[in-house]
């Protein structure tokens, strides 16, 4: 299926692919590392009835620009984020981040909570509780699993696997999705070039301006994700007033994959809460 | 309790981190291998040069964590970059000039270096990109690079870490090289295959155009072979190992017959020793050795065949050999034959007009004597009957001369439109009243047209000759057959022909027996005089040859065909008549006359006997007894002479020269010519110059009387009468 995305917009020199379905609020939606905009097409049923939903590709991946001259730090791709809205004529969105999506997520809502319906983290990365640091990051497990993974289809194979409550749900279409970007020596270079950026000092950064948030917060959590720690999602729970916690037992770390529908219902209950209010 | 948990607790912790640090190690071996496999597998699939060392270096960097991965060209201590993998910029030429110190140089030339201070290592990236903390360099050779090296540069300073890599990049180095070097000489080895298929490819081209101009070539002296008029063919050891259609068809064998047939088969016993003569001579370069020579050949049905053969030495699949070109020369032979024979019968032909004009002197005088001997013997019945003999017996001797003298040309002959087919009927009544009852005639005459210009009694003599001779052919009985047809000569035939015939429509008459044939070596001299192979007596041998001259004199021809046991076929070609030929008749009748008459002869019995007929007959008679004294007893008596009866062959001043002389100083001369034989060409001039008449000898005083009758009358009607010079007295015309 590969990515979604049929426009594109271009910021200085980064070319942003992107989709918009339906009509209503703006949900934007932000994939994680290893993913693209293609993690959402099962939820994106749920919603484009009554919100005009976006989704990007980061830069690096899918169908964006693979330029490596900018670091992909996930502080970059919030401003990016915010570039990007303004760009399309957006003002103010219903924001959900998966993985480091939600890591960018965090970010841009500490920086311009005022284009912010909700905010949905979705198996998101937080604090310095996910294990990527700074220079060594190719030295930390899973990141060199990552790296083999674009070199090695069963590398990634392996990863995705892990990362899905239902195992059966990996077919050959959805690695096909995941391999994709990895085809290209710019597509894997962009893509390591994404995983050596992440640093989580700048998700550390922003733990107290996050705390003090006032915004609609839902946390989801699939507690067979091997890869995120459920204390962070605890933790967030805990820390950011009135944040709610859904947790969903059969869900990996791509339970988008896994429980589309439930997720998707629990969006459209969410967002409808904050109209309602 | 709580120190045995905390301790077990402890040890198992301790467990666990070796647990961790061999889980590391074995992920480590695990992706060394899978670094390797992934090389191995992806280079594979790969075929262009450059694309392997960059995908290689792509592979190490990601799965080894290196940060830059190159190779290069060492020109000096610097590197030139051939191919380069940085996993922090997409700048193609990042980190380059690069360049390493002479210490490195000279080390790389033992192997493998890990540098892990810098110093050495002079490269231009930027700090904030990258900060190089330890290189290795590993050198390499290949096909198309001789003094490469491959660069790895961490920003690490973990110096184990890299140590312990070291054998695995030298590993995938060598793995790139090798498939390198693979690629190389394989496309080495592509290029070359289809530089070779190209040059297969001209040259099969080539060889094809060459093939058909070959065959071509081929196909044109085969035909040049094939159809030549001659026999040629290719003889080695002694055997014919190549020859032509022609020599197949000439030779009568059968093409598989004539494959190593021995040469010598092929010629006839007599001639064998000479070929093989010529054959060793020619094979040793013997100079003394003919390019040409003829020889008789056998065909299979041992037939002969005269065969000119012209012979050079070739080689013939390596081996000496002679190249024939052989030439069936038979009819050629025959006709030479054929011109000889004639050239012989002209010559016998003068020889028989010579004998024949002797004779005929000699004979006129017998009959001129026995003629005036008459008048002087007494009514005695015996005298009177041996006077007869004589007279007969001479009569018959001037026919036997007259035959001979028509062979040679010379004989007066009668020229009249002839009606060959009554003439044949006529002449049906004489053969069937003189041969062998046993011998059926079958007659078909079929030509429309039988008329011919002619003397029809030498015509019949030779018809009747041809089938007296037929018929002895038939002892035994057996058909002669005699038939006619109108055939139609084209130059050809007439230029093949040895007689002198022209163009035109000729009647065709065949005489054929169904007797016992000619022999072959008799059947080029049947026409000669005196030929003949009956017994003495029974046959003259003027037969065929009067035929012969007659037909020649006719304008015709013939020719003899003749199988032994099978029969004989003559076939005369006689010159048709135009239609409308005046008829001419001559009759001869006895005058007596007066006037003087000069007779000119240089034998004496006719010279006598010319003067007693004519004084007989009433003229004054003068002799001379050759041309010149006739010529001045004429000048003497300044033309006084009424005619002049000359002789035409005589040694001294000959009949021609004589009369010439003599119409010089009277053009009204009035001559005879008696003559025995001339050329018509002398006689047809001398009558064109006013010759008054001829007269053949031997002469009866009848025929003699009635032409100077003629002459005499004839002078009167057209010339004036001399002056100074005895007036010609008319002959009164007296039976």
């Amino acid at each position: 299926m590969g990515s979604l995305t049929t426009s594109v917009c271009k910021i200085g020199n980064t070319e942003i692919a992107y989709f918009a379905k339906g009509k209503g609020q703006a949900v934007l939606l932000v994939h994680g590392i290893t993913t693209y905009s293609f993690i959402w097409r099962k939820i994106i049923p749920h919603l484009e009835k009554e919100y005009q939903v976006l989704g990007i590709d980061l830069p690096g991946c899918g169908a964006s620009s693979k330029g490596i001259e900018t670091a992909f730090s996930i502080k970059n791709h919030a401003f990016l984020l915010n570039d990007f809205l303004d760009k399309i004529g957006i003002q103010k969105i219903h924001l959900v981040g998966h993985d480091v999506g939600g890591g960018i997520a965090q970010i841009f809502a500490v920086r311009f909570p005022e284009k912010i319906f909700s905010l949905t983290l979705i198996n998101s990365v937080a604090y310095d509780f996910w294990p990527v640091q700074p220079i060594i990051a190719m030295r930390t497990p899973i990141i060199r699993q990552m790296a083999m993974a674009t070199l090695d289809k069963g590398a990634l194979r392996m990863i995705v696997r892990r990362g899905l409550y239902h195992k059966e749900n990996l077919t050959k279409e959805l690695l096909s999705d995941f391999w994709n970007p990895m085809k290209t020596k710019e597509g894997r270079k962009a893509f390591l070039h994404f995983a050596a950026s992440l640093d989580n000092n700048e998700l550390l950064e922003i733990e107290d301006k996050l705390h003090q948030l006032r915004l609609p917060v839902l946390v989801m959590r699939g507690d067979a994700d091997p890869y995120l720690s459920a204390a962070i999602a605890e933790k967030l729970v805990k820390n950011i007033p009135g944040a709610k916690l859904i947790r969903i037992p059969t869900g990996g770390h791509f339970m988008q994959e896994d429980e589309p529908e439930q997720i998707g219902k629990e969006l459209k209950t969410f967002f409808a809460a904050q109209n309602y209010e | 309790m709580n120190d045995e948990l905390l301790s077990r607790l402890q040890t198992l912790e301790q467990q666990i981190l070796v647990l961790t640090e061999e889980n590391a190690l074995l992920a480590e071996r695990a992706e060394d291998s899978l670094l390797l496999g992934l090389i191995s597998e992806n280079i594979q699939n790969l075929h262009d040069q450059i694309e392997i060392f960059s995908s290689g270096l792509e592979q190490i960097s990601i799965l080894k964590g290196l940060p830059f991965c190159s190779c290069g060209r060492l020109i000096g201590c610097e590197i030139e970059k051939i191919v380069s993998y940085a996993s922090f910029s997409d700048s193609i030429n990042i980190g380059y000039p690069i360049k390493i110190s002479e210490e490195v140089l000279t080390d790389l030339k033992y192997g493998p270096i890990l540098l892990t201070n810098l110093e050495s290592l002079c490269c231009t990236f930027d700090d904030r990109d990258f900060q190089p903390a330890a290189a290795v360099l590993i050198p390499f050779k290949s096909q198309k690079i001789t003094n490469g090296v491959f660069l790895f540069i961490d920003n690490s300073a973990d110096n184990e870490r890299f140590a312990s890599m070291l054998m695995l990049l030298n590993h995938a180095v060598d793995m790139l090289v090798s498939k390198y070097d693979n690629i190389f000489l394989l496309d080495a080895l592509q290029s070359a295959n289809k530089k070779l298929e190209q040059r297969v490819t001209t040259r099969t081209v080539e060889l094809t155009r060459a093939n058909e101009a070959l065959q071509e070539s081929e196909l044109k002296y085969r035909q040049l072979v094939e159809n030549a008029n001659d026999a040629i063919f290719v003889a080695q050891d002694g055997r014919l190992v190549f020859f032509n259609e022609k020599t197949i068809e000439e030779l009568k064998y059968d093409k598989e017959e004539m494959v190593n047939l021995p040469l010598l088969e092929l010629v006839h016993p007599e001639d064998r020793d000479l070929v093989t003569e010529y054959y060793t001579k020619r094979v040793n370069n013997d100079p003394d050795v003919p390019a040409t020579y003829t020889i008789t050949a056998l065909t299979k049905n041992k037939e002969e065949l005269t065969i000119q053969i012209s012979s050079v030495m070739v080689d013939w699949k390596g081996k000496p050999a002679t190249l024939n070109f052989a030439r069936d020369i038979s009819d050629q032979r025959r006709l030479e034959e054929g011109l000889h024979q004639a050239q012989k019968m002209e010559a016998v032909g003068q020889l028989a007009s010579g004998v024949a004009h002797d004779f005929n002197n000699m004979l006129g005088g017998i009959m001129g004597a026995a003629e005036m001997l008459r008048l002087y013997l007494p009514d005695d019945t015996t005298a009177k009957k041996f006077h007869q003999m004589i007279l007969e017996a001479a009569t018959r001797a001037a026919g036997l001369t007259k035959k001979l003298l028509s062979f040679s040309r010379s004989s007066k002959q009668v020229s009249t439109p002839v009606n060959v087919h009554d003439l044949i009927n006529e002449t049906l009544i004489l053969l069937e009243n003189s041969i062998d009852r046993r011998i059926k005639i079958k007659i078909d005459l079929k030509a429309a047209n039988d008329t011919v210009i002619g003397d029809p009694s030498q015509l019949q003599n030779a018809i009747l000759n041809l089938g007296i001779n037929g018929s002895h052919a038939m002892p035994d009985g057996g058909t002669l057959f005699i038939s006619s047809d109108i055939a139609e000569l084209d130059n050809l035939y007439c230029n093949y022909s040895t007689f002198r015939i022209q163009p035109g429509k000729y009647l065709n008459l065949e005489i054929r027996d169904t007797g016992v044939g000619i022999a072959p070596e008799h059947i080029g001299r049947i026409f000669e005089p005196f030929f003949t192979t009956k017994e003495r007596g029974k046959g003259t041998g003027l037969g065929l040859a009067t035929a012969y001259g007659t037909v020649q004199q006719h304008g015709g021809a013939i020719t003899v065909y003749s199988k032994l046991g099978a029969g004989t076929t003559f076939q005369m070609l006689l010159p048709l008549a135009d239609a409308g030929a005046a008829e001419k008749s001559v009759i001869q009748v006895l005058k007596k006359g007066k006037g003087r008459i000069l007779v000119v002869d240089d034998e004496e019995v006719m010279r006598l006997t010319a003067k007693a007929i004519l004084e007989e007959l009433g003229y004054e008679v003068v002799v001379a007894c050759d041309g010149r004294e006739g010529l001045q007893i004429y000048l003497e008596e300044d033309a006084g002479f009424d005619l002049v009866l000359l002789d035409m062959v005589m040694p001294v001043m000959n009949g021609r020269d004589c009369f010439d002389a003599m119409r010089k100083h009277n053009p009204n001369a009035q001559v005879v010519i008696s003559t025995g034989f001339s050329k018509e060409e002398d006689l047809r001039e001398m009558k064109e110059h006013g010759l008054a008449g001829l007269v053949r000898k031997p002469y009866l005083s009848s025929t003699l009387s009635q032409t100077i009758h003629d002459a005499l009358r004839q002078g009167a009607d057209k010339i004036p009468p001399l002056s100074g010079g005895t007036q010609p007295k008319v002959p009164t015309d007296t039976p």
